[in-house]
């Protein structure tokens, strides 16, 4: 009988605390939300202005800033014209704002698609883009649309 | 009426001894009797749950009962509380009424007057009626807690009297 | 002998009696307790952020996408509360920011980058039921190429 009365309020206590848990429980002081965060590979090209004027009669210059972000791995972009035109133009890159220092020059000269950047993958970059018309052009003749494209390398 | 001598019941010393030991009774009943108890004993509303965006969820207890007596007159019952420092919200309403008519729900507040709780208990010989006492306890989140506050003590009185 | 004339006056002296009984009253006691109650809600349970192409700029190394389609709801009955904000991922690949907007009560604590630490989202909210708008900012670098984190953000309500 002693036994019993020193160990009833013990028992009392332990099955208060195990009552009293789920209501100290119940409530909720944090909550989750999962969030997932994607980045795809992602390429932006900018060209400004983007009509340029090539003068024929004098300079036959024409000068753009071409602008490029991509996270994508062994990027290279590459031009072409469209339509195909009989003039012949030369791309000359200058004024690099990459690791790409290197200037570079192509010519387009028919419906080829001509690599012009190699090695721009994941970075931003930008440089001066000038054209110069290397062959006869009829005149009145449709404007040259130059096509820049981000493509794997 | 008459009785088996042939004399009048109502004339008679028999009749006026029977009627005044009835109306002895009554008064020594009415005198001497609880008219109105509250049966169940003390009441316990623990409000712990609440949702976000909202307030705590309110707690009912019906688990108490009122036991009142009807009499030759119509009466009825009133409630109050006191509850000095009264931070939370407690509410109560009659119902599964036997005699009389359920006020509508009573919101408790200290130094409250009295309140219908139920009113027009008819006339009745001796017979006792019964009420469920209904507490809804409220509370919101501005309102606080107890650890922080102290409980919500009320001296709930339900008065039974002439109407 | 005792005669009909003497019942009336038995009858007043009874009803006198029964009327003089007076109101009665009978009390006992309620208690209200109320317990430390929080309660936190999130409108969804899942956010999907992707940096497409409309959160690139040509020429800019830093791609951003914005999401604030959910909202944080809470209630507290206790004073001296804030909203901390954490992420399961110590070393997220990508830099997420959260910053609550228009809470319905309290303070927001301005735009923090979510690591495994919890931060200050929300102040003073102690004893409150209120709302406010999640906004979310997904940061990454071109140099840091494609892929995803997944987080599991947690919000508390802690002792401020």
């Amino acid at each position: 009988m002693k036994t019993r009365i020193t160990i009833m309020p013990r028992l009392c206590a332990i099955l208060l605390w195990f009552l009293t848990i789920p209501a100290v429980h119940a409530q909720q002081s944090a909550i989750h939300q999962r969030l997932l965060l994607h980045v795809a590979e992602l390429n932006a090209l900018s060209v400004s202005p983007t009509v340029p004027a090539v003068e024929m009669q004098s300079a036959r210059e024409a000068i753009s800033r071409l602008v490029w972000t991509s996270n994508g791995n062994e990027k290279k972009i590459t031009v072409a014209q469209r339509p195909p035109h009989t003039a012949g133009i030369r791309i000359t890159l200058r004024d690099m704002d990459h690791r790409i220092a290197a200037t570079q020059s192509v010519e387009l000269t028919g419906p080829a698609t001509i690599d012009l950047l190699y090695g721009l993958e994941r970075s931003a970059g930008s440089c001066v883009v000038e054209f110069t018309v290397i062959s006869p052009q009829v005149a009145d003749s449709p404007p040259v649309q130059i096509i820049y494209t981000v493509t794997n390398s | 009426m008459r009785t088996t001598q042939g004399r009048p019941f109502f004339g008679s010393t028999l009749a006026a001894g029977v009627i005044g030991f009835f109306f002895f009774l009554l008064a020594v009943e009415a005198a001497s009797g609880q008219s109105i108890t509250i049966q169940g004993g003390n009441v316990t509303l623990s409000i712990t749950t609440g949702l976000a965006g909202s307030e705590p969820l309110p707690v009912m207890n019906t688990a108490t009962r009122l036991r009142y007596r009807r009499t030759l007159y119509t009466q009825k019952i009133t409630v109050q509380t006191s509850c000095p420092g009264q931070n939370f919200g407690l509410t109560v309403v009659a119902s599964n009424v036997t005699a009389g008519t359920a006020a509508p729900q009573v919101t408790l507040s200290n130094g409250m007057p009295p309140v219908d709780f139920i009113t027009n208990i008819p006339f009745g010989f001796f017979s006792n009626a019964t009420a469920t006492l209904n507490y809804t306890a409220t509370a919101t989140f501005s309102q606080g807690n107890s650890a922080e506050l102290g409980d919500d003590l009320h001296t709930v009185t339900y008065t039974i009297s002439a109407q | 002998m005792m005669r009909i004339p003497y019942l009336p006056t038995l009858l007043a002296v009874a009803a006198v009696a029964y009327s003089t009984a007076g109101a009665q009253s009978h009390n006992h006691t309620v208690r209200v307790s109320v317990a430390v109650i929080t309660a936190l809600k999130v409108s969804s349970g899942t956010v999907n952020l992707t940096i497409t192409g409309a959160g690139v700029i040509a020429g800019q190394d830093l791609m951003t996408v914005v999401d604030q389609s959910t909202s944080l709801l809470w209630g507290t009955n206790s004073s001296g509360k804030k909203v901390t904000v954490q992420s399961n991922l110590a070393s997220p690949k990508y830099t997420l920011k959260v910053e609550a907007l228009g809470p319905t009560q309290g303070t927001a604590a301005g735009q923090v980058v979510l690591s495994s630490v919890a931060r200050d989202f929300l102040l003073n909210i102690g004893r409150s039921s209120g709302t406010c708008s999640i906004r979310y900012v997904g940061e990454a670098l071109a140099s840091q190429g494609a892929g995803s984190d997944a987080h599991t953000i947690t919000f508390t309500i802690a002792n401020q």
